[in-house]
């Protein structure tokens, strides 16, 4: 399965290189206001590792690794595992980064910019766990659709929701919300991964 | 003999297409051409041989084991058509993740082959040639030392040069190590020099399946008049092709044919003529 995650990891690399401008750009824009940074590790998830699928489709690598040994498993599970590391390193970089900033701007609220990141990452694991079944089953071309869907939706229930309450009313939830949240997210991933290796073991290409 | 591939009876049904009762045994050591025209199922098979299609009837073993069981492709190597690592990773990177999905990678070999075939291991893949990158597929099948080569049309779209490059590079392979071949191609010239074994495939069913030198040294070709060939009894041959001014006609034991007809000229056939009246003959 190593080979699978250094794989996609490579990918990313490269692809990285091509980013690098639009990183930068969006880096300027919000250089001002360190917590605005904490939008990046999600695009850079996302983003990154969506266009792994990409060119997976591209050079139909799929068909390709299921004649490897456990081909079929290590595919979704390296995806998995492969955003896992992605997010990982881009939210501890960007943290690392606005608290440098932060420090920089004498405006450090640890404790804030802590909880924004979580959330955030919360949202990105959530919103890819439904998004990874649905790549597996109709591939990712297709499933563009149905992944801009989600993320708009999704946006607009937070803007909603976050306009029909007031900011304490919200805090509050999100308070409770803090100690839920990551079995809400452990159990989707779980299931995500469950419902995905089911696709895969019997997919056809 | 030992087999290293059996296919028993695979039947796969598509809305326009079926594979009709498929059955090939490869045994250790051999060369199997696997030939047929385009559409008449060879990737379909090779597809199911490596599990990319499951859902079919009939029982596939290699190594004598079930194709279910995931331990079996420690020991095969494959070149499918169009199916590769993504194309903006470089050579080297291809080592890097093949070190961690084989147990018997030899990254020795494979950096060794690269030099061969002057490849530079510090180029992106999309930057080769057709005929480099089908030689890095092959490179890539070979490097950890599988017991069962698996090609699906490694030569197609490729000129005569890069053609002949490819095959001296399974020649190399098949010298050092004793090791099995499953080829699939339309281009059977390529068969003629390195092949053991000729299966035919043709409409989703193997119409022929036999040794190459069976096939080479009774197999024959006739090209006769109109008059000549009214005086043939349907037992005579195997097929016939009507052309413009005459008939090509197919036998299947050169030497009792000469008996018969004495006067009449009997060449060796060749593959590609044998697939043409096998497909168009009646």
């Amino acid at each position: 399965m190593k080979g699978f995650i250094v794989k996609d990891l490579l990918i990313v690399k490269e692809n990285l290189k091509a980013s690098l401008i639009i990183l930068g750009v969006y880096l300027l824009l919000f250089i001002g206001n360190p917590s605005n940074l904490s939008f990046l590790p999600p695009f850079m998830s996302f983003y990154l590792m969506l266009s792994t699928f990409s060119y997976d489709e591209l050079n139909k690598w799929e068909s390709y690794a299921f004649s490897f040994p456990d081909g079929r498993r290590n595919i979704v599970l390296s995806k998995y595992i492969s955003t896992f590391i992605l997010t990982l390193i881009s939210y501890s970089l960007i943290f690392i980064l606005s608290i440098g900033l932060s420090l920089y701007l004498h405006n450090l609220n640890l404790g804030e910019m802590f909880i924004t990141f979580l959330a955030n990452m919360a949202s990105i694991i959530f919103l890819l766990s439904i998004i990874y079944p649905i790549i597996f089953k109709f591939g990712i071309e297709k499933a563009r659709i149905a992944i801009l869907g989600l993320i708009v939706g999704f946006v607009l229930i937070v803007t909603f929701f976050g306009k029909l309450l007031s900011e304490d009313a919200l805090i509050k939830i999100f308070n409770s919300a803090l100690y839920v949240l990551p079995f809400v997210i452990i159990i989707t991933l779980i299931l995500s991964y469950l419902l995905s290796l089911k696709i895969m073991t019997k997919k056809e290409l | 003999m030992e087999n290293i591939l059996e296919v028993k009876n695979l039947n796969k049904k598509y809305p326009a297409f079926a594979l009709k009762d498929v059955s090939i045994n490869l045994p250790k050591g051999v060369i199997m051409g696997f030939i047929g025209e385009n559409g008449s199922g060879k990737t379909t098979t090779i597809k199911a041989i490596l599990n990319i299609i499951k859902d079919y009837n009939g029982q596939i073993k290699l190594f004598g084991k079930s194709n279910t069981e995931e331990v079996v492709k420690e020991d095969i190597g494959i070149v499918l058509d169009d199916m590769f690592f993504s194309e903006i990773l470089l050579i080297k990177d291809i080592d890097l993740i093949m070190k961690g999905i084989f147990k018997n990678w030899d990254r020795e070999m494979f950096f060794q082959y690269l030099d061969k075939f002057n490849l530079n291991k510090g180029q992106k893949i999309k930057t080769l040639s057709k005929g480099m990158k089908k030689k890095l597929e092959i490179i890539t099948a070979i490097s950890h030392h599988p017991k069962l080569l698996i090609l699906d049309e490694p030569t197609s779209g490729l000129d005569p040069v890069a053609r002949n490059e490819v095959m001296e590079l399974f020649q190399s392979f098949i010298q050092n190590e004793e090791c099995s071949i499953f080829f699939s191609t339309h281009i059977t010239t390529d068969l003629e020099h390195i092949a053991d074994y000729i299966t035919f495939i043709s409409n989703g069913e193997i119409v022929l399946s036999k040794t190459k030198d069976e096939i080479m040294d009774n197999y024959g070709i006739v090209k006769c008049s109109e008059k000549d060939f009214n005086k043939f009894q349907k037992e005579d041959y195997l097929k016939c092709r009507k052309n413009k001014y005459d008939y090509d006609v197919l036998v299947e034991n050169r030497k009792e044919f000469k008996k018969k007809y004495k006067e009449l000229v009997i060449d060796k056939i060749t593959l590609e003529d044998l697939m043409v009246l096998m497909i168009k003959g009646e």
